[in-house]
């Protein structure tokens, strides 16, 4: 994949994620749900000026996240502010050609020394209170309601709804690997989501706790998607547990990518999670399961390719 | 400068073998010093070039100019060549030059290890960048190595193993030529507590590649048993754990980054009081600052990896030591600060370059505090937020350090001076476009791209372009550099016998400029202790 | 003149004491360098056939 030249013998597209899937599913209760997260997905890109900051997105987790993150940006602008305004005060004022003397018999204080040794330990504390208490609350992945097992391999990943036969394997859509090769002549806006759509998406409920168990079968990868605050690596012979809970006002599309590096298809492994009421969910999953046995089973990934 | 010394010192002017022999049987540390920048300096282009090809690619979303696995290999190569190339080895030529000079010393005191360990580094480098060239090109996992994405590496594998291995040899060889030299050869009445930061810093430094430099052989030694012996350190399948090798290698992995940027501390600690003309505030709490986040960076290596599921309790662990960091930093920061106050400030090049380091360093530092919050640190992890963070604290700190360090001493080294006005641009265009380059990925990070990707979703790429635009006129800005140093050590006008600068203080400047062949034969006296110590 | 002549033309300035401590200091830093290397490598052993 994704050398000079490309392919060729490229069949037709298939349907993408999305739309192709939701008439799948038939008259579910989750249609109307799904159809809107779709249809307010689309304009979320749409200018590159404005990505300035972290998403809040959409579990309390992320939030929180978000929070801490604002917090500790605010202390270091008020930090930068004090500590550079001292700084130009100087550069400014203390310049030989505004003809200022040096005061040669400041060479230390210190009163002065403890104060801004002390000062910072607090400021310190602050901030890992707060942080220390977010971490607890993210490490418990007790009472979860869905469990999933994500499996990356090189490169996409597997999803597996444990207790039911439901296996997914997903990986970057084709219209994107079509328009990723090099020469491909494809202007990449012109793909819907390039690098961020995949061909079978992870769907999951509102309102529920999911637990993600997290492995790969080759190299190391990192399950991440910004908006559900959830990162995670994927290592190869042990299992990590993560988890969140999507607040139910939120259904929709939430889209991210493997976070470290697994070798050449390392930025195409894009993450897409479907977020729908848990009835559209159970709806799904049961179609899943009675048509899915012929379609995708528990067979995760291709062996490693050698680069 | 007493009378006696001057003639000793011109007596031995012409006695220096010439030709090639001069430079292969090196022993004069001002020779070995030489050598050593020049690698850096050629090692830093090389880098750059890798650098620029990384920025090139990434200019507009959608694949242009390189397949992925060459854009992994040219990201891997960078970061080695810049790290292992460029910037030690730029810290060891320092040391070279100065410590004997800045301490009385005569040269260092292992003069023909001082000469294999320069010499290792050629073929070494030769060694890495010949990876490229090996069926499978070079490595393509990152300069962290992380098996088992490593070990899918075909011919460079190894050979980068063995590159690895002659770079860190080197570097613990140069790390004992500069204690025993520190240890031994301070001339008399050079107290500890009265040596210069630079060496100071350079003292600590040196400790920490002894303590690191080997755990880093180990770790690459046992990722090459695993792949060629049969050996399961890493490898789940036989009962190891991939994760150990993230353990041993950020053990080395976060001493190393202090290995960069403490002997920065040095020379900004000379640098800023010279040209504010007031000794520097605080000269004791600077060496413990020194000390403990030297001491702190052994216990704070699980920051690297606070997504791979470790223990909570470990989690905290690691983030409560690594915020600890910021309270020495800080008291760097505000004693360079102090520094300035109430000085009489002027900037020339150096200058500039150290006033720089205080803003840049400074920032590099508050991403730094930002991501010691591992719950922002599970969003920030693995993000070009990152790749901002710890290139505000290695290019202008590191980089911006060693040229300001150059600048400082070249007038020192060759008894003449640059030109200042090209020096200035030089600063100038490396200063703002080293914001416009690296600013604009605190925001890509933020809003969700992952480092060494090598295409990007459409959405990314305004701030991408800024970015890239930033990297080539700071990359094309720094052809000014060995210019510059050419055209001064060719033509420079001579400085003469005064100080070119007339803030400067230390042992050094109270030898003649440019520094004679063969310098402090007879250790200095006491008085001219005294002399170059004052303001 | 040889080309190691600075190592020469230094070496006659250097007192016993300052010998001596450069002989031992190298070992000492020598020998520390080689057992951060081999204890690590024993402890990341031991640590594989727990």
């Amino acid at each position: 994949m994704r050398r000079k030249g490309g392919r060729g013998d490229r069949a037709a597209e298939r349907a993408e994620e999305g739309p192709g899937r939701c008439a799948r599913l038939g008259k579910g209760a989750g249609i109307v749900s799904l159809a809107a997260a779709m249809a307010g997905a689309v304009p979320a890109f749409a200018s590159g000026w404005d990505l300035l900051n972290m998403p809040r997105g959409v579990t309390n987790v992320s939030t929180r996240i978000y929070s801490l993150h604002m917090m500790a940006f605010w202390v270091c602008v008020v930090l930068a502010a004090l500590v550079f305004g001292v700084m130009i005060w100087s550069l400014l004022f203390h310049r030989k050609a505004r003809g200022a003397v040096p005061d040669v018999t400041m060479v230390h204080n210190t009163k002065v020394e403890i104060v801004w040794t002390t000062i910072p330990v607090l400021i310190l504390v602050g901030m890992a209170i707060p942080a220390a208490r977010l971490l607890v609350r993210i490490n418990n992945n007790t009472d979860s309601e869905v469990s999933i097992r994500v499996n990356g391999f090189q490169w996409g990943w597997q999803y597996q709804y444990l207790g039911t036969n439901v296996s997914i394997v997903s990986k970057l859509s084709q219209s994107s690997d079509a328009a990723s090769m090099l020469d491909s002549g494809t202007n990449p806006r012109s793909v819907p989501h390039y690098l961020l759509s995949v061909d079978h998406p992870l769907v999951v409920p509102v309102g529920e706790k999911v637990r993600l168990l997290i492995t790969s079968v080759d190299v190391i990868h990192s399950w991440w998607v910004p908006d559900l605050g959830v990162k995670r690596s994927a290592i190869p012979g042990f299992i990590n547990e993560a988890s969140f809970t999507i607040d139910p006002s939120k259904p929709g599309v939430y889209r991210g990518q493997c976070a470290d590096l697994c070798g050449r298809g390392h930025a195409y492994m894009p993450i897409v999670v479907h977020a729908v009421s848990p009835a559209a969910f159970q709806t799904w999953l049961k179609q899943q399961e009675s048509a899915g046995k012929q379609v995708s089973t528990g067979e995760p990934a291709p062996p490693a390719a050698s680069t | 400068m007493t009378e006696s010394h001057e003639t000793a010192v011109h007596a031995e002017h012409d006695h220096k073998p010439h030709g090639w022999r001069r430079w292969v049987f090196a022993t004069n540390h001002k020779d070995i010093g030489t050598m050593y920048l020049i690698f850096s300096g050629l090692m830093f282009f090389l880098g750059g070039a890798a650098a620029m090809g990384i920025r090139a690619q990434l200019f507009k979303s959608g694949l242009e100019l390189f397949d992925p696995a060459e854009f992994n290999q040219l990201l891997t190569m960078h970061a080695l060549m810049m790290i292992f190339g460029a910037v030690m080895p730029a810290w060891v030529g320092l040391a070279n030059w100065m410590i004997p000079l800045q301490i009385g010393a005569p040269d260092m005191a292992l003069p023909r290890l001082n000469n294999l360990s320069f010499w290792i580094l050629p073929f070494a480098g030769a060694l890495l960048i010949s990876a490229f060239l090996v069926p499978g090109g070079a490595p393509a996992g990152g300069w962290t190595m992380y098996p088992p994405l490593m070990e899918q590496f075909g011919a460079s594998f190894p050979m980068v193993i063995f590159a690895i291995h002659l770079l860190g040899i080197s570097s613990i060889l140069g790390a004992i030529n500069v204690i025993v030299t520190i240890m031994n050869l301070r001339a008399p009445g050079m107290s500890l507590l009265r040596m210069p930061l630079f060496v100071w810093t350079w003292l600590i430094t040196a400790y920490l590649l002894i303590a690191v430099m080997p755990v880093l052989a180990g770790a690459v030694t046992m990722l090459l048993t695993d792949h060629f012996f049969g050996t399961s350190f890493f490898n789940a399948a036989g009962g190891g754990d991939p994760v150990l090798f993230l353990h041993v290698f950020w053990f080395f992995g976060h001493p190393e980054v202090y290995i960069l940027i403490l002997p920065a501390f040095g020379v900004i600690s000379e640098i800023i009081p010279t040209f504010s003309r007031k000794p520097l505030f605080g000269y004791e709490a600077m060496v413990y600052a020194t000390a403990s986040i030297a001491f702190l960076s052994f216990i704070v290596w699980g920051h690297h990896m606070f997504t791979v599921g470790m223990p909570v309790a470990a989690q905290l662990f690691f983030m409560l030591s690594t915020m600890l960091i910021a309270v020495p930093t800080g008291v760097k920061v505000f004693n360079w600060t102090a520094t300035m106050w109430r000085g009489s400030l002027s900037f020339e090049p150096p200058m500039l370059f150290a006033v720089a380091f205080l803003f840049l360093f400074t920032i590099g530092g508050f991403s730094g505090l930002m991501l010691a919050l591992v719950p922002s640190d599970y969003q920030y992890h693995g993000t070009y937020f990152v790749v901002a963070h710890f290139h505000y604290v290695l290019v202008p700190g590191a980089i911006f350090a060693i040229m300001g360090a150059v600048y400082y001493w070249l007038p020192k080294w060759s008894g003449r001076m640059y030109d200042m006005r090209l020096a200035k641009w030089h600063f100038w265009l490396s200063a703002i476009f080293v914001n416009v380059l690296f600013f604009p990925q605190h925001f890509l990070g933020l809003a969700g791209m992952p480092r060494r990707i090598a295409d990007y979703a459409p959405q990314f790429t305004d701030w991408n372009m800024v970015s890239s635009i930033g990297g080539f006129v700071f990359g094309a800005a720094q052809l000014l550099f060995p210019y510059i140093v050419w055209q001064c050590v060719r033509s420079g006008k001579p400085v003469g016998a005064n100080k070119p600068w007339e803030g400067a203080h230390g042992l050094e400047w109270e030898l003649p400029s440019p520094a004679p062949y063969h310098s402090w034969q007879e250790p200095p006296s006491e008085a001219v202790l005294a002399h170059g110590a004052e303001h | 003149m040889s080309p190691t002549d600075s190592a020469r033309s230094a070496a006659p300035e250097l007192s016993a004491r300052q010998r001596r401590g450069i002989r031992r200091t190298t070992w000492a830093v020598s020998l520390l360098a080689l057992a951060v290397y081999f204890g690590y490598m024993i402890v990341t052993f031991m640590q594989m056939h727990r």
